[in-house]
C-alpha cells in the first residue's frame, strides 16, 4: 500500500468519524442509542485524534526516507478524486441555490418557527457537503489504487 | 487505474539487469514502487517523460521497452 493510499484511507476514516460526531451533536442521537451517546462521541473523538497522530507520524517518516512520496500516477489518481469532489460540490451548490430561492419565495407565507429552523439549515448542509466532497475524493482514490 | 493497451518488457529487462527490484527501478526513475508495479502489469500508461526515464535505465529505446499494438490488432482486441 503506497503512502498516498494510506493518506486516502486515513482521510476517509477521519471524515466519517467527524461527520458522525457532527450529526450527533447537531441533530441528536436515535433514541435506541441514547444511553451510549457519551461513549460514542468519546470513541469517535479518539478515532479522530488517533488518525491525526497517525498522519503526523507518517509525515515525519516521509522526511527521513529517501524514496519518492508522490509521483505522476498519484497526481493522476488525485485529480480523478478532485473531479468527483468537484461534482459533489457543484450539485450541492445548485441544491443550496434552489433552497435559498424557495426560502425567499415561501418566506412570506411560512410559519416563523419553521423559518427560524430553515435559517441554520444551509450551514449544516455546507458542513455535511464539505465532508461528503472530501470523502468522495478519498473513496475514488482508494478505488483507483485497488483497481 | 484501468488497463492500458500499452504493454512493456520491464519485467524481463529487470531480470536481465542483475535482477533489479521494482524498488530499485522506482528510485532510479523517481517514482513509487507501486507505480512501477502498475506499469509492469499494464494497469497504468506512464507519461512520455517517465517512459524515457525507464528506457534509459536499461539503456534501450522507448519502443524496445513499450509496445503499442497496430490499429488492426487494437480493433480485433476491442
Amino acid at each position: 500500500m503506497s503512502r498516498q493510499e494510506v493518506y486516502a484511507w486515513a482521510s476517509l476514516l477521519s471524515n466519517v468519524a467527524f461527520l458522525l460526531v457532527y450529526l450527533i451533536l447537531v441533530f441528536g442521537i436515535p433514541s435506541m442509542m441514547a444511553p451510549w451517546e457519551g461513549d460514542l462521541i468519546q470513541a469517535l473523538s479518539v478515532i479522530i485524534l488517533i488518525d491525526v497522530a497517525f498522519q503526523a507520524v507518517i509525515s515525519m517518516q516521509k522526511r527521513r526516507t529517501l524514496g519518492v512520496d508522490k509521483d505522476e500516477r498519484d497526481v493522476a489518481i488525485e485529480a480523478e478524486g478532485f473531479t468527483v469532489g468537484y461534482y459533489v460540490f457543484l450539485v450541492a451548490i445548485v441544491i443550496l441555490i434552489g433552497h435559498l430561492f424557495t426560502q425567499n419565495v415561501i418566506g412570506e407565507f411560512a410559519d416563523p418557527v419553521y423559518l427560524e429552523r430553515m435559517k441554520t439549515l444551509p450551514l449544516h448542509f455546507l458542513v455535511i457537503v464539505l465532508v461528503a466532497g472530501t470523502s468522495a475524493k478519498s473513496v475514488v482514490q482508494i478505488r483507483r489504487y485497488r483497481d | 487505474m484501468s488497463n492500458t493497451p500499452i504493454t512493456n518488457s520491464i519485467r524481463v529487462l529487470r531480470f536481465h539487469a542483475n535482477e533489479m527490484t521494482q524498488q530499485e527501478l522506482a528510485d532510479r526513475i523517481g517514482a513509487t514502487r507501486q507505480t512501477v508495479h502498475a506499469i509492469e502489469a499494464a494497469k497504468y500508461a506512464p507519461s512520455l517523460e517517465l517512459a524515457f526515464r525507464i528506457a534509459r535505465v536499461f539503456d534501450k529505446q522507448v519502443e524496445e521497452v513499450f509496445h503499442y499494438p497496430d490499429t488492426s490488432e487494437r480493433t480485433l482486441s476491442g
